[in-house]
């Protein structure tokens, strides 16, 4: 089936990063939630998603991101957004102030030395 | 004293004379008898004749075969007057009582004629002819020669007459034993030379003749040999069976039944040595021969030895037989046409040709079971679907041990299944094995113990070779169709899920020859954009190989598309996918991007023939700016894109060359026809249009010589209105962005506007697709206008919403404050019988 959307991890100091391209809704939720706790392993201090090549995203998909960052909570790890200030899908989230439920930086390097910071001092 | 003693002495002379008569006589008579030889009878009459009777000379003359008077016997007769007198009769030849004649003076004699000098030059001055009679009449005669003159005196004639007649017993008797001398010989050498075996049995049974046929026959060396033996004796050495191979009893034979009073008997005998197995067939003949009471005193017995010409007759019966019911075999996998069908047949066909009471099939299905497909003198309640695990029951172990079997007594034979156990009986069963594949049994079975034997097992043993083939022809055409028409049936959908701003219709005519799908395909797809991508194509070839290729092209064609929907862009990356991956495939190829909204087509050709565009106006016209080469059959090839316009309401026509051939007319005026039947069928609905173009062009009684793909794509989007109907499913969502991107777009809002009312109006449909029918199937309208500057969504749903507010809206609030923040207006409509209607506005340029 057609997901519409890729998923591209690597790793950045331990913490795993994936970038999301294409379009997240409602069709394929539950599919990016699987890949993305998928690609966070055990030890790993904690996850970044990349926003910067995501087209589309609504309610769903806030919601996906609210979902995976308190389950990453729960297991002691940490979640991060990078949404760049040009990403078209940074007015939708600002709109719901995903940033006072997640963590949102601009670049992926903000979101893991943040993950990397906190993890050092807690 | 003297006279007396004279007359005494006459008288005892006479009597002396009488005396040394019947002496002679009776020497003559012991001669006769003793005599082997005829010419020691003729030498003794004469000898008889010179001491009996007072002549100087005598001899015998018989009639030969010719009638002819020749001397046999004769004493100082000189050769010359012999030949000059031979063949000389006094009587007639037919006299039937000669009488003596006498020539008492020859010289004076008359009746003589020339012969007269001849008889008086050899010396004789007298003479008598004694006539010899035998049983037909006048058999030779008796001559007596005086050198004097002389008379002969009765008694004289009556002994000479006596002593011929003696001669004439004696040839007489010669005769006789010349002919059955004769007889006998000839028997003897029919005997000898026929091959056929002659015994003659006495009334009591017992041997009088046999020759050496017989013998042979019987198994001795000789006909001696065999006379020497009882015929008990031989009988016991043999086993008698009538034709149809019961027991014969002696008083059966034929020999038994004519000596019992039959004029005639015949039968067949089949019989075998005791301690041998080999049988040999014989027709006996045999005939009475009466004796002297009348009753049958002789039997004799003729028989002829027919084990070959059985043999040959039976095995040219056998072979013929061995040939019909092969035959048989070889019709009914000509005939059937199902697997099923198939087996019934030919478990019918077998149990007619073994004369068995039943005959079943049993194929291997799955979990390693035997199941019963196909069974012939069986209740098929009984027999159908029976299974036996294998290793398990008769037909389990035959499966398993791979091993054709006979079993004389199935009550000898556990476990038995059930259908089999009632009856007993006896059964033969092969195994099915195709290529060292198992796939089946076999087998036959009778009511009757020992009813099989390896005839019958070779027979079962090819019935099964062919049901093998055709088992597996079957299956492997039943996998093939399926897989084709799975194919088939994923790749050509006859119905199209809705695409925004398009209708759909599409027509797919398999080759009359085909079971097998072609390498015809059409697709037809949205893009995320609100665009369709269009795409037909022709693979060259049939069966699964085109069908796969067809798969493969058309999935490239649809991820191509996807990254990149540039038709030029996806042909030259399919060819050379086509070109490292498949030697011998290409295929021709129409691909194009379909922007109802803004209404252009972007389009590339591949070889294919040119896809028609046609106008609500009933113009038409041919896409021809962007043709090259077919996929797969060039590498490097270079394709281009070319944008056309589109009218409103345009439909794009698209085939794959079966609509357009034909060996009689220039593919122009098959182009030509196409366009009018294009134009003809407008008036119809579009779902009609692609059928209705081939009615009239594919003659209909026609073969269709190839497969006929059709799509039609027609325009749906007006520039004010956007209608769509979609499932209740989250896949509806890209589809409800697309088309939204490309309508707004067209109504002239900017990249972030339509990104705005693709969030707020996929809100509302996510609600609907969320909540409004739980677990059941429901479809949802979005209607999207432009009027005011702005353009007018509504989404709405005829399913039942438990609270006043759809539970998303109001529990994660983000639907709804993101469609309020993202629009000018929201309004919810709930509980109607409609179900709920969101409607939103939008200003644009705001």
């Amino acid at each position: 089936m057609q997901q519409r959307i890729t998923l591209e991890p690597r790793q950045d100091h331990s913490v795993g990063v994936v970038s999301l391209q294409g379009e997240l809704d409602l069709s394929n939720v539950q599919y990016v939630e699987e890949a993305l706790l998928e690609h966070v392993g055990d030890d790993a201090p904690g996850l970044v998603a990349d926003l910067a090549e995501l087209s589309y995203v609504d309610s769903a998909g806030i919601r996906l991101f609210v979902e995976v960052s308190e389950r990453l909570r729960r297991n002691r790890q940490a979640f991060a957004l990078a949404v760049p200030p040009d990403a078209p899908i940074g007015r939708t989230l600002s709109i719901v102030k995903l940033d006072l439920l997640v963590s949102i930086h601009q670049t992926v390097e903000d979101a893991v030395e943040g993950i990397v910071a906190s993890t050092a001092s807690g | 004293m003297a006279c007396e003693d004279e007359r005494v002495s006459e008288a005892s002379s006479a009597a002396e004379t009488r005396a040394g008569d019947l002496r002679a006589l009776y020497d003559l008579t012991a001669a006769v008898a003793r005599a082997t030889a005829i010419e020691d009878v003729y030498a003794e009459a004469l000898r008889v004749v010179g001491s009996a009777l007072d002549v100087d000379r005598a001899a015998v003359l018989v009639v030969d075969e010719q009638g002819v008077m020749r001397f046999r016997a004769w004493n100082r007769l000189s050769d010359a007057y012999r030949a000059r007198t031979e063949g000389h009769s006094p009587w007639s030849p037919d006299e039937r009582s000669p009488m003596p004649i006498v020539v008492e003076d020859v010289a004076a004699d008359q009746t003589l004629g020339e012969l007269r000098d001849v008889v008086v030059a050899e010396g004789i001055g007298a003479l008598a002819f004694v006539p010899v009679v035998g049983r037909g009449g006048l058999i030779g005669k008796f001559m007596l020669y005086s050198d004097t003159p002389r008379a002969f005196g009765d008694d004289e004639l009556r002994l000479a007459s006596t002593i011929a007649a003696s001669v004439a017993v004696a040839i007489g008797r010669r005769e006789i034993e010349g002919e059955l001398r004769a007889s006998r010989d000839q028997l003897r050498a029919m005997f000898s030379a026929v091959a056929d075996g002659i015994i003659v049995f006495d009334r009591n049974g017992r041997y009088v003749m046999a020759n050496d046929a017989a013998a042979t026959l019987s198994g001795f060396e000789s006909a001696e040999e065999m006379l020497a033996a009882t015929s008990e004796t031989v009988r016991q050495q043999f086993r008698l069976f009538d034709e149809d191979g019961n027991p014969l009893p002696t008083e059966a034979l034929a020999a038994r039944r004519v000596l019992a009073g039959e004029t005639f008997a015949e039968r067949i005998v089949r019989y075998r040595a005791v301690g041998s197995d080999v049988d040999r067939w014989s027709d006996v003949k045999a005939a009475p021969v009466p004796g002297e009471d009348g009753e049958p005193e002789f039997a004799v017995t003729v028989f002829r030895d027919i084990t070959a010409e059985r043999r040959a007759s039976e095995q040219s019966e056998l072979a013929l037989w061995r040939m019909s019911r092969l035959q048989r075999l070889a019709d009914v996998a000509l005939r059937a046409s199902t697997l099923d069908e198939l087996l019934e047949e030919l478990v019918g066909v077998v149990r007619a040709a073994l004369g068995s009471d039943r005959a079943t099939m049993l194929l291997l299905g799955s979990a390693n079971e035997l199941v019963v497909r196909a069974a012939a003198g069986i209740d098929p309640e009984v027999a159908h679907g029976v299974r036996v695990p294998l290793g398990e029951g008769i037909a389990g172990t035959i499966a398993s041990t791979r091993t054709p079997t006979i079993i004389d007594d199935l009550t000898l034979f556990e476990p038995v299944s059930a259908y089999l156990r009632e009856a007993g009986g006896s059964l033969a069963g092969v195994p099915l094995v195709f290529q060292n594949r198992l796939l089946g049994v076999l087998h036959a079975s009778s009511d009757q113990r020992s009813a099989f034997g390896r005839e019958d097992l070779e027979y079962l043993k090819l019935a099964a070779e062919r049901a093998a083939i055709a088992v597996e022809h079957a299956r492997l055409f039943e996998r093939e169709r399926e897989i084709a028409a799975t194919l088939q049936q994923s790749l050509l959908p006859d119905r199209f899920p809705p695409l925004p701003g398009v209708s759909v219709a599409a027509s797919y005519l398999p080759a009359s020859d085909g079971a097998l799908v072609g390498g015809d395909w059409y697709d037809a797809v949205a893009l995320g954009d609100g665009r369709i991508l269009l795409a037909i194509g022709d693979i060259v070839g049939h069966g699964i190989d085109a069908a796969a290729a067809m798969g493969q092209v058309r999935n490239a064609l649809r991820a191509y598309g996807n990254e990149n929907p540039s038709p030029a862009s996806i042909f030259t990356r399919i060819n050379e996918l086509l070109c490292d991956t498949a030697e011998d495939l290409f295929c021709t190829a129409f691909c194009a991007v379909v922007d109802p909204w803004a209404q252009t087509i972007l389009y590339s050709d591949a070889g294919h023939p040119a896809t028609l565009v046609l106008t609500k106006a009933g113009e038409a016209r041919l896409l021809e700016g962007a043709r090259s080469t077919p996929l797969g059959a060039m590498r490097g090839a270079r394709y281009r894109d070319e944008l056309e316009p589109l009218e409103p309401g345009a439909i794009i026509f698209a085939y794959t060359d079966g609509l357009i051939e034909s060996r009689h007319e220039s593919l122009d005026v098959r182009i030509a026809g196409l366009v009018d039947a294009a134009v003809a069928s407008l008036r119809l609905p579009l779902s009609r249009l692609p059928e209705a173009v081939g009615k009239m062009l594919l003659p209909g009684d026609d073969v269709l010589e190839d497969d006929v793909a059709m799509i039609a794509v027609r325009l749906d989007v007006d520039a004010e209105h956007l209608r769509l109907r979609l499932p209740a499913e989250a896949r509806s969502l890209p589809v409800v962005r697309g088309a939204l991107d490309g309508f707004t777009r067209r109504a002239g809002a900017s990249d972030d506007e339509i990104l705005d009312l693709k969030v707020a109006c996929s809100e509302a449909c996510s609600n609907v697709i969320e909540h409004a029918y739980g677990t059941r199937a429901g479809s949802f309208r979005l209607n999207v206008a432009a009027r005011e500057g702005g353009v007018a969504i509504s989404v709405s749903d005829s399913g039942r919403w438990r609270r006043a507010h759809p539970r998303g809206v109001k529990r994660g609030g983000h639907g709804l404050k993101l469609m309020r923040a993202l629009t000018d207006e929201v309004e919810i409509t709930t509980g109607t019988p409609a179900g709920t209607e969101v409607r939103m506005f939008r200003r644009l340029g705001r």
